[in-house]
């Protein structure tokens, strides 16, 4: 089985998660722009940033196999520095229309602030102007009444939801999403949020319609597998397996190939995975023989 | 928000110092001197970030302690002020700052401000334990805020906790974000000054909402989430904390005791105290609804949950 894992931030993984992401059949993953863990103080760091997830990063993971597209935005908690904010959103129409940026995200609320919901409304308006898809990250605190805003104000901007996707959701705010027509993202840790047995749960519940699963892996403590595992622990139950593939790999295609940013066949593509490659002179080999496929090869799962 | 009764920077390096006289070596003491000296005299941003990164060296592992008799002072000049927690580095950093020429005006925001751009854990720490304590708090609100925004617990304490700042400068937004927070990251949620004077119904909703949340991923509501109910949230509130008294963990009775005593509900804490089979938590409950129930009096819970573990 081959997954897409549409959110998942590499840039605190090691390549001991690449390499056992593609052996478990990881084959594209989705990186949104997020914070860092604590609050930047320039606008510089941001479009450093912004390089590194669509240079070196997206070179890092092609390295073992993995298709790493990006999603381009000013994240909710800084979105409260104001006047940082201010610069951020200004440089963001050149960098969300870069080869595999997929969606303006991971955009929408987090203390639910009038500063996080300007930031907001600005990038929807970024995001339909250029017809590109929207990844929306819920709060954690005050979960339900943030989705159900982030919902009415895109609607209300124009995003269409057949392009709106928000992700973090649980069983309290499932069906709000369902209902409007927007998709429905799940992510899947080990200890918070949602599990993989309650996400079982939801799609007997709910079915695979508009539905995806992803890791959210980070800094904390999580999990890159996230993804096969949820799909594993699906067929273990007895989830029709088309229902599975659509959860973790073919959704997830469907919702952010409308960026126009790839196809479905190209990710049906095995990749020729040549360790030898450098980036800026960089190699992700330290001292290893490098993996090289004359002939292109399928990454095993 | 609350008028802050704040003190002039000087009385506060004095007792500042003459805390960590008391548990400083003589060299150290007189290192912090030069130090408060240098930085009277007018240090640049370099200087003061050298020396406030160099009190690490001078006051590894030491804790501040403070006496009784000095907590009270703290209480005197700064109400709602608790340095119990303090380290010593912490004290020596906000000694510093408070000794910043021109701290109530342009030239010693600046240099505190540029200091916390560039704060390391510790930094940030100090920085944000002594917010409470500056001239013309209400500048450094966005500082405050993102001190809340951190997920490093150390951080999101020295911000919400133990500190007058966050109930008399933080709007609803953030003053609701805050308690949650606490919540969240595994803070001590009872030592959020003046949770008391600022409930509301939509705090109340959130909290119940997130019970929910937490029942629905068959998960326990932390503890400290109950004290953000009040007298709020009407039947919905009444139902939860219904259930709550049904628990089979002994904490969560008792918790529901706490919650059930906040909402003048003699009645429910009465039915609750009676049906308490095990005469140990009865005598427990019987003695934590005495008197009134203020959100500091869920401290006791932790401890209270070691003693009297589900049979």
């Amino acid at each position: 089985m081959r997954f897409f894992d549409p959110h998942i931030h590499c840039i605190s993984r090691t390549t001991d998660d690449y390499e056992a992401m593609a052996r478990a059949g990881v084959r594209a993953v989705i990186e949104p722009a997020f914070w860092l863990g604590q609050p930047r103080t320039q606008l510089g760091t941001f479009l450093d940033y912004f390089s590194m997830l669509l240079g070196w990063e997206r070179f890092r993971a092609k390295q073992f196999g993995i298709r790493h597209f990006c999603a381009m935005g000013l994240n909710s908690k800084e979105a409260n520095n104001q006047r940082l904010a201010e610069q951020v959103l200004e440089v963001l129409p050149r960098y969300v229309c870069k080869e595999g940026v997929v969606a303006v995200g991971e955009i929408g609320y987090d203390e639910i602030t009038p500063a996080e919901e300007r930031a907001y409304e600005i990038q929807l308006e970024l995001a339909r102007s250029v017809e590109q898809v929207v990844m929306v990250h819920s709060p954690h605190r005050d979960k339900k009444r943030g989705i159900i805003r982030s919902l009415d104000v895109a609607g209300h901007i124009g995003v269409p939801m057949h392009k709106l996707v928000i992700d973090h959701n649980n069983e309290e705010t499932v069906e709000d999403v369902l209902a409007r027509g927007a998709w429905a993202a799940f992510t899947i840790y080990p200890h918070t949020k949602m599990g993989s047995q309650r996400m079982v749960e939801i799609v007997k519940k709910y079915g695979p319609e508009r539905i995806l699963v992803d890791s959210s892996a980070d800094w904390g403590v999580s999990d890159p597998l996230s993804v096969p595992k949820t799909a594993k622990l699906m067929l273990e139950q007895g989830i029709d397996p088309a229902w599975v593939e659509l959860v973790t790999w073919k959704n997830a295609i469907a919702v952010y190939s409308q960026s126009g940013q790839f196809t479905e066949a190209e990710l049906l593509d095995t990749p020729a995975i040549d360790q030898r490659a450098l980036f800026n002179d960089n190699s992700v080999l330290r001292g290893q023989s490098p993996r090289i496929d004359e002939t292109p090869r399928p990454v095993p799962n | 928000m609350s008028e802050a009764k704040i003190p002039a920077p000087g009385e506060l390096v004095d007792f500042l110092r003459a805390q960590l006289a008391a548990v400083l070596p003589v060299e150290a003491l007189a290192r912090l001197d030069a130090d408060l000296r240098e930085i009277r005299a007018g240090a640049n941003l370099d200087r003061f970030a050298q020396r406030a990164a160099s009190a690490a060296r001078f006051t590894r592992g030491l804790e501040l302690r403070p006496t009784a008799a000095a907590l009270a002072r703290a209480q005197s000049l700064r109400p709602h002020w608790n340095p119990e927690r303090w380290s010593a580095r912490d004290a020596w950093r906000a000694a510093l700052v408070l000794a910043l020429p021109d701290l109530g005006g342009s030239g010693g925001q600046a240099i505190f401000e540029a200091w916390l751009d560039s704060a390391d854990e510790g930094e940030c720490i100090a920085g944000m334990r002594c917010l409470c304590l500056l001239p013309g708090p209400e500048r450094f609100l966005s500082r405050a805020e993102e001190g809340c925004r951190s997920n490093m617990r150390s951080v999101f304490e020295a911000t919400a906790c133990d500190s007058p700042y966050p109930r008399e400068q933080f709007g609803e937004i953030a003053w609701k974000q805050a308690l949650l927070k606490s919540v969240f990251v595994g803070a001590p949620t009872w030592r959020i000054q003046g949770i008391d004077q600022r409930l509301s119904e939509d705090l109340t909703r959130m909290a119940l909402d997130y019970v929910e949340e937490r029942r629905s991923a068959g998960r326990d509501v932390p503890l400290g989430l109950w004290c953000l109910i009040g007298p709020h949230g009407g039947a919905r509130a009444a139902q939860v904390l219904d259930g709550l008294a049904r628990s089979e963990r002994p904490v969560e009775r008792l918790a529901a005791l706490l919650a059930l005593a906040r909402r003048a509900d003699g009645r429910a804490v009465a039915d609750l105290v009676s049906g308490e089979r095990d005469a140990a938590l009865r005598q427990a409950m019987v003695q934590l609804t005495h008197g009134p129930v203020p959100a500091e009096a869920f401290a006791a819970l932790p401890d209270l949950e070691r003693r009297f573990q589900p049979a």
